[in-house]
């Protein structure tokens, strides 16, 4: 089968980029990706560009002044999975044969829409009515939260402790937007957003990011080539009556498969970035990746096997929590942040001897199903 | 096997084998109403009086696939084209406390804290989930297990209020409604 390898990669810092609009904040990730991979525009062949809320044609509109002389441009949506996504596509693309090498770009620009909890979209009967109740995806996860501690007998500290662990990490990384470390003290101190969810149990919204990767089918000239070792993307399934919703199935599926496709089991694997959004979502995801056993992923956080320096680090970068969530960047930037560490460069937050990694994202809010979209890719060396 | 535990087992090739996927969507749709609506892409609220029978007592209304059993909320629409294959059900009974949350806006808004949960409806007719507002719980907030009864609400189409004894009980917060 054909290799896709992640040729070199690059991201802004995840922040409030106030005045910048969106071409000048995804060239500075593109250019920097480019000269990180050592290719030259005319080297792309396409470009795929993940985007939520940035308005038609983002990918053309960011490129226009570059120097690509008109290669195909796809604008890629899926959520919060977008740039998983796109990676994705682009993936299939160099398989084929179709191209040799691609560029995937993952750009939102959340401060200019004011804050707060993104709406769901109330395009359809159902998402509508419940819309007008008030789910929003904050509800949702929280939900998930009072569930877990009702049956798990967890402890709201339990909950707090994956925003101190993933915090921390993001003191460490000069992309992420929280840098400062924080104790379960001050977290169940913020404010209540979503019972048992406090402030600084959420991603925060306020934030804009770009993060771009040269994908090829060439091998490219590096001392320890980073590849795509699987690539899965799926979609929910409509709810059940009698769901578990603890049980995270779409991203249990996705992993599943990705897991199959790689040949590899979860215990082959040294660094993981998920989908933090809220905290409960990193603790169902230990189960859900197969990182641990059902119910245990509270004893899995407290054994410090996810804390940089344990078993499996998870989030080194700072997840979500730190880093921040700019929807189409995210899958993208955990991209590049696996790149980092399997090449052995993040520097500060090094994951020491990382062979394979595995990125996950899951999201987008319909009412009916637990997520749109889940992502998983396992990458390695 | 549910459609989706077939999924779960077996994979993405034979999750595919479960025949012609439904979506569920309400039976009336209306223009414009009194509800601002800020949100990107809005679509025209969906008229709340279309969720209940003209029964008396009302009833919440659902629909079941004749063919599989599976009850869905919203009803589905009567121009749905997959509205054949759907029958109404009431929704009767006393449903019991799934999950939930309250909910905090923010200090600016002004608004009281509400809670919101899921609401786990058994009976002959076949189990279903809704999710929806709550209130008449206790004054320290509902509790998994809680018993709810669907009652209507002219803004929000529905609410569900606790049947469960409680000593103290808040009031609705329907007018705080987060938007």
């Amino acid at each position: 089968m054909q290799n896709t390898y992640l040729s070199g990669g690059a991201m802004t810092p995840f922040g409030r980029h106030s005045g910048v609009m969106a071409p000048e904040l995804a060239q500075r990730a593109i250019l920097d990706a480019m000269r990180d991979a050592g290719v030259e525009p005319r080297d792309i062949q396409a470009i795929y560009c993940a985007n939520v809320l940035g308005g038609m044609i983002l990918g053309q509109l960011i490129v226009r002044d570059l120097d690509f002389a008109g290669i195909p441009v796809y604008n890629v949506e899926n959520a919060c999975a977008s740039g998983a996504t796109a990676v994705h596509l682009a993936r299939h693309a160099l398989m084929a044969g179709q191209y040799d090498t691609v560029l995937v770009i993952g750009i939102e620009q959340l401060t200019a829409l004011g804050g707060g909890t993104i709406p769901l979209q109330r395009n359809d009967h159902k998402t509508d009515l419940y819309a007008r109740s008030g789910m929003v995806l904050p509800a949702v996860y929280a939900m998930r939260g009072t569930r877990f501690l009702h049956e798990r007998g967890a402890k709201p500290e339990d909950l707090a402790e994956v925003a101190v662990k993933n915090r921390y990490n993001g003191t460490l990384n000069p992309y992420a937007q929280q840098r400062t470390p924080t104790t379960v003290e001050e977290v169940l101190a913020s404010r209540m957003i979503a019972s048992p969810l406090t402030l600084l149990q959420c991603c925060p919204s306020q934030v804009d990011g770009a993060a771009a990767l040269v994908l090829s089918s060439r091998k490219p000239d590096r001392p320890t080539p980073v590849r795509v070792l699987s690539s899965v993307v799926v979609s929910g399934i409509r709810e059940q009556a009698d769901d578990d919703i603890l049980d995270a199935e779409i991203t249990a599926r996705a992993a599943r498969q990705a897991y199959e496709q790689a040949g590899v089991s979860p215990s082959d694997v040294d660094v993981v970035e998920l989908h933090d959004a809220f905290t409960i979502a990193e603790l169902l995801y230990y189960e859900a990746l197969g990182l641990a056993a059902p119910g245990d992923a509270v004893p899995l956080l407290r054994s410090g096997a996810t804390a940089l320096g344990g078993r499996v680090p998870v989030n080194p970068s700072g997840g979500l929590l730190a880093k921040g969530h700019p929807l189409g960047a995210t899958g993208v930037a955990q991209m590049v942040e696996l790149l980092w560490q399997l090449e052995g460069r993040a520097e500060g937050r090094q994951v020491e001897g990382a062979r394979i990694g595995l990125t996950q994202c899951t999201g987008g809010g319909i009412a009916g199903v637990d997520h749109a979209a889940s992502s998983v890719h396992l990458l390695g060396v | 096997l549910s459609r989706r535990a077939a999924a779960t087992k077996l994979g993405p090739i034979d999750s595919n084998k479960d025949g012609p996927r439904t979506r569920n969507s309400m039976s009336k749709e209306t223009g414009a109403t009194s509800v601002p609506n800020k949100a990107p892409n809005s679509a025209p609220h969906t008229s709340t009086a279309a969720l209940w029978s003209g029964s008396q007592p009302a009833r919440l209304l659902t629909s079941r696939h004749i063919g599989t059993g599976e009850r869905v909320f919203p009803p589905v629409a009567s121009h749905s084209p997959l509205a054949a294959f759907f029958e109404s059900v009431d929704l009767s009974g006393i449903g019991s406390l799934y999950s939930f949350t309250m909910i905090h806006p923010s200090p600016k808004s002004g608004l009281a804290p509400y809670a919101l949960g899921y609401v786990d409806f058994a009976g002959c007719d076949g189990p279903v989930r809704l999710f929806g507002r709550l209130h008449g719980h206790a004054a320290d907030g509902p509790r998994i297990g809680d018993r709810y009864e669907a009652v209507a609400d002219d803004e929000l189409g529905y609410t569900f209020r606790a049947t469960s004894p409680t000593t103290t009980t808040t009031t609705t917060t329907t007018t705080t409604d987060n938007r």
